[in-house]
């Protein structure tokens, strides 16, 4: 008995089926408290490795676009000339808006409490999964909040709080389900990740309308998440498996690997 | 005492390298990961016995900081340590000869073996399992991710070695 138990394959075995009991049971809760004070611990040496990473990663993308910059500024000033005109008809739009807004007694939209947070982490599998950002319970962040960049690009949502910092679940995460329309034809559905690989535009009625081109905002059904913020532009339409829906592929305008600043929608349940 | 704060003063930095700068850095899938090489280095330079509550440590440690499910890393490490010590046992292992193959064996077992395990328990807490192979990650990205692997593990295998030799640790 003595042999067996100061054997390495029994020691093995004995941790192993522990270390499954945890895996299966999952207490993360338990560890929440040695997750906070790590994370807050961790949360400036990160953001200083991560800041220092992307600085590397864009220099390199520089170096490696120089050839290509020509042809995109012939392409900007194309698009800025078409842009202008199309801000002039908006204008128009926005004060008929308004006038029916104050007439509706509806809030204006857009109109969010903001919070700034340097990403400091992401996930190391490379499944584009989540993000860690240097704000947490704190700075008044809650599960649930919305995530966004450049004034309304939608990137993800806040899933677990800590003191000082908190993980930021992304679209391209397979867990990760917003409601959405598109802007065009006012399709509904859903958008859900694709294993870092992208997002799919789900459950789309087979008599709904959707093109390639068309952009996909989200409907704030639900109430999570505010509605109006941009998600993508349809690249790819096919039937879903069971061929009962419509699926899309959504283009993300930002790639959020490489992003560095992000803000927090805060207060808008 | 010197030993428990160089070790895991090492660990810190390989795994903040690891959630920090490897992921944006390297081409998206195909990541290398320097905290299972670093875990593997130190299997062979320590040994089983030596090694093996020290991995089991890392392992819950690296859970936590990283949001992973807890003892997905410390599982992946106890089988690492326990691979290479059944090997170790039977046969020479050093950088020359054999022995390179050996290391060669290790890197891709413990690439396998991380993948794995992870894609196992992403399907099974998403309850889908159509997407492991999503997540296990193509032949063409496990190859790219296993040239990576082997670069990290020489660079770390020798840089915990000249540590240890630095701080007089013996095993």
């Amino acid at each position: 008995m003595q042999g067996i138990i100061s054997k390495k394959i029994f020691k093995v075995v004995i941790i192993a089926f522990f270390l499954i009991g945890l895996i299966i049971t999952n207490p993360s809760g338990f560890f929440n408290p040695a997750r906070n004070v790590f994370t807050t611990m961790l949360a400036p040496f990160q953001k200083v490795f991560y800041s220092f990473a992307v600085g590397i990663e864009q220099t390199g993308d520089f170096l490696g676009s120089i050839g290509q910059l020509k042809h995109e500024n012939e392409e900007l000033m194309k698009n800025n000339q078409q842009l202008l005109t199309e801000k002039a008809l908006l204008r128009d739009v926005d004060n008929e808006n308004a006038i029916l807004r104050e007439q509706l007694d509806l809030l204006p939209r857009g109109s969010y409490e903001l919070t700034g947070a340097f990403v400091v982490s992401q996930d190391p599998n490379g499944m584009g999964n989540w993000l860690e950002i240097d704000k947490g319970s704190s700075d008044g962040i809650e599960k649930g909040d919305s995530v966004i960049v450049s004034k309304g690009i939608l990137i993800g949502r806040v899933q677990e709080v800590n003191v000082k910092t908190s993980k930021v679940v992304l679209l391209t995460n397979p867990a990760s389900t917003v409601n959405v329309t598109s802007l065009k034809n006012g399709t509904k559905g859903v958008v859900k990740g694709e294993y870092g690989l992208g997002i799919i535009f789900d459950m789309i009625l087979q008599t709904d309308a959707i093109n390639i081109g068309d952009e996909v905002i989200t409907s704030g059904i639900g109430g999570g998440i505010p509605r109006g913020l941009y998600v993508g532009t349809v690249q790819e339409i096919h039937p879903s498996s069971d061929h009962l829906f419509q699926q899309a592929v959504v283009i993300s305008p930002v790639q959020a690997s490489k992003l560095r600043i992000l803000f927090v929608i805060k207060n808008n349940k | 005492m010197k030993k428990k704060v160089v070790y895991f003063l090492i660990f810190i930095v390989i795994a903040i390298f690891q959630l920090s700068f490897i992921p944006v850095i390297f081409e998206k899938k195909a990541v290398a990961d320097a905290v299972l090489m670093a875990i593997l280095a130190w299997s062979i330079l320590d040994g089983f016995f030596a090694f093996l509550a020290w991995a089991i440590f890392f392992g819950l440690f690296y859970d936590i900081i990283s949001y992973s499910v807890i003892g997905t890393h410390a599982l992946i490490f106890l089988v690492v340590v326990y691979f290479v010590s059944f090997f170790s046992r039977r046969f020479s292992v050093e950088m020359k000869g054999f022995g390179t193959i050996l290391f060669l064996l290790f890197i891709l077992v413990a690439t396998l073996a991380s993948n794995a395990t992870i894609a196992t328990i992403f399907v099974w807490k998403m309850q889908n399992f159509h997407g492991f192979w999503q997540s296990f990650g193509s032949l063409k990205t496990v190859m790219i991710q296993l040239v990576y692997n082997t670069f990290l593990f020489l660079i770390l295998f020798m840089l915990i070695r000249k540590i240890k030799q630095f701080f007089a640790i013996e095993v």
